[in-house]
């Protein structure tokens, strides 16, 4: 865990290092005054060695420097400055916004916070009991039509099934606003940044209404993929219980079938269940990018897109390693639920 | 003859059929289920159609993306002129997608190919050698793993910078350690089979057994991957499109076809929209099919 972590903080520093030429050029643009380009590799420091200072070994070994100085310097290179700030919580400017990062990202992060948690629970609120349905009335209607429109859910781009959302229910019916998180000349007062949660504690029942109707369209766009996939895991993992011999005994001893389903063989089948869901929160992420840009979500999906486009790469060199470490922290957090499931583990 | 074969059968108790039936190979064999099945016919159809579309368009109609606008008949609906309608430039929708399909198909391929050429060898090296070797390259693949693909491939074009070609790579690039993954644990079981020890007995050299007696024994889950990795190849590539990221307007990438033209949405343009994204479901669908299918059927064990 912790070196492929470690690992994965090396790629996203080698990242602003693949930009053809010079980075600092690139970014600003060609025509950029000559101190605001220095000024940017001072701020990335990339006018230092990049993994570790060798020449401090050679200065030594020369005795141009004392050993202390030469182990100091030996240290001072672009990425190990670039872990040391991450560590000290330190996350670098904005090229363009000239803000720390940090800033931005708190701000951003409750958007994308209020917009995953509704896409994950219909996905799972949906894809489970579909699952468990097809499961149990194998190949019925119910079953088939599940399946293919599972199928049909994980083939469609998602950016697209957010547009057909803005048209159908948005533009044709007027349901629902087709973007943003609050109507735009409205204010709400943030405590924590969750405008559910915000408008909740202020008492103000319009505002909820208003944040909710926000809301809808865009989680189901987000969560219809991890819905067909975690359905379908569902399914395929209760068809393989069913078929255990306890299920028979259990039917047998005249348990209701309620009782054998969602007692007996729903809590085997759970694990792998578990496990693709966590793998789905992976996914989820990586769509936020999509979904909020179709949906002018002012969250970390929408503020990574932004920043692709203004070439604000050290933004992008944020974003990807945060939500890259929120997902294997999701991903260890999975690994010890295990433990608590399945006695198997718990027990090794 | 098979009147002997059937005697015998009957003698040992064997289905009659299992001994009169004519020797099959096992490829001739899965094929048969293959095609038995109605969701892989499917599947096969619509690929089948994409690859006519993607190789006969370029052939049949010559098309110019950059002298194709007309402007006089932006945004107009369907009509008998213009099946699908006219997009923001006044471009014919159907004409554009049909020349967009080849962009899709060619992502997918090269991608793909990209993946299962580099994280194949990789994979195999790993399972074959262990050790060290292992160690390193299963190393390096988690932490490219511990990316979502869909950002490591935005992240990666976003620097390399916009592009067809970045596209492809970006998203080679995600199904390296997918299929070093696959390829190394196919290795290792692989490895503990009798005719592995038969091999090395004779006096097999270590590279002819990883290629000539390990490859064709872990070939199908291979097959398997590399058919529903096409799927999300296109998927990916087409999210990359519409983001910007891909091929670049004029050229009529499905992705990018949506991202010119979602704006117009709002004035009910619906003829610009849903038919990218239909075309764009439907190839991934086909794959995905396909791609079920040939895990039924070439693994019958797995068969439910």
């Amino acid at each position: 865990m912790i070196p492929t972590l470690l690992g994965v903080t090396v790629l996203v520093f080698l990242f602003i290092h693949l930009i053809p030429g010079d980075p600092a050029i690139v970014m600003l643009g060609e025509h950029a005054a000559v101190e605001n380009v220095e000024r940017i590799r001072e701020q990335l420091g990339l006018n230092k060695p990049l993994l570790l200072n060798l020449d401090a070994v050679a200065q030594v070994s020369r005795g141009e420097v004392s050993i202390g100085e030469g182990f100091k310097s030996f240290f001072d290179s672009q990425y190990l400055g670039f872990l040391g700030r991450l560590l000290r919580g330190d996350l670098g400017k904005s090229v363009h916004e000239h803000t720390p990062i940090a800033d931005l990202l708190k701000l951003k992060i409750p958007a994308t916070v209020e917009l995953s948690l509704p896409a994950m629970a219909f996905a799972i609120v949906m894809g489970i009991p579909a699952g468990i349905i097809s499961a149990t009335r194998r190949n019925s209607v119910f079953d088939n039509v599940s399946m293919v429109g599972s199928l049909v859910g994980v083939s469609m781009p998602i950016f697209w099934l957010g547009l057909m959302l803005i048209y159908f229910f948005g533009v044709k019916l007027g349901w629902f606003p087709t973007y943003g998180r609050f109507p735009v000349d409205l204010s709400l007062e943030t405590v924590t940044g969750l405008y559910t949660l915000d408008s909740i504690i202020a008492g103000d029942s319009q505002a909820l209404g208003l944040a909710l109707k926000h809301l809808v369209m865009p989680s189901i766009a987000l969560g219809t993929i991890p819905m067909a996939v975690i359905a379908r895991m569902t399914r395929s993992a209760m068809l393989e219980v069913l078929q255990e011999d306890y299920i028979r005994t259990a039917y047998a001893k005249g348990l209701r079938e309620r009782t054998v389903i969602l007692r007996h063989a729903l809590k085997n089948a759970f694990l792998p269940v578990i496990t693709i869901i966590g793998l789905q929160v992976g996914s989820l992420l990586a769509g936020a990018i999509m979904t909020e840009t179709v949906f002018s979500w002012p969250g970390v999906g929408k503020w990574v897109y932004d920043a692709i486009l203004a070439r604000d790469y050290p933004v992008v060199q944020v974003a990807v390693l945060v939500i890259t470490l929120v997902i294997a922290v999701i991903n260890l957090a999975v690994d010890v639920s295990y433990a608590f499931l399945n006695p198997k583990i718990r027990l090794e | 003859m098979s009147d002997m074969a059937e005697t015998i059968a009957r003698q040992v108790d064997l289905p009659v059929d299992f001994a009169v039936r004519k020797h099959r190979s096992l490829w001739t064999d899965a094929w048969q289920r293959l095609i038995s099945l109605n969701t892989a016919r499917l599947g096969m159809v619509i690929i089948g159609v994409l690859l006519l579309v993607a190789v006969l368009a370029p052939i049949v109609h010559h098309y110019d993306p950059k002298t194709d606008s007309s402007l006089r008949d932006r945004l107009k609906p369907p009509s008998r002129e213009h099946i699908l309608g006219t997009d923001n430039l006044g471009r014919d929708v159907v004409v554009r997608l049909v020349h967009g399909a080849r962009y899709s198909l060619v992502v997918g391929i090269v991608s793909v190919g990209i993946g299962l050429i580099i994280g194949g060898i990789l994979g195999m090296l790993a399972g074959f050698a262990g050790g060290a070797v292992e160690n390193i390259i299963m190393r390096c693949m988690d932490i490219i793993l511990a990316f979502p693909a869909m950002l490591l491939a935005i992240a990666i074009v976003a620097v390399r910078g916009p592009g067809l070609n970045n596209t492809m790579v970006a998203v080679g690039v995600v199904f390296i350690p997918i299929f070093a993954r696959l390829a190394r644990s196919m290795v290792l079981s692989a490895k503990e089979q009798e005719y592995i020890t038969a091999a090395t007995c004779a006096g097999v050299t270590r590279l002819r057994i990883l290629f000539r007696h390990i490859l064709p024994n872990i070939l199908s889950p291979i097959i398997v991957q590399s058919t529903l990795g096409l799927g999300s190849a296109i998927l990916w590539a087409a999210g990359l499109g519409f983001l910007g990221l891909g091929q670049q307007p004029p050229k009529p990438e499905w992705g990018a076809m949506l991202s010119d033209c979602y704006k117009f949405l709002a004035k009910g343009a619906w003829w610009v929209i849903i038919p990218p994204g239909v075309a764009i479901m439907l190839s991934v669908l086909g794959f995905n099919l396909l791609g079920d299918g040939l895990r039924d059927a070439l693994d019958p064990r797995l068969a439910r």
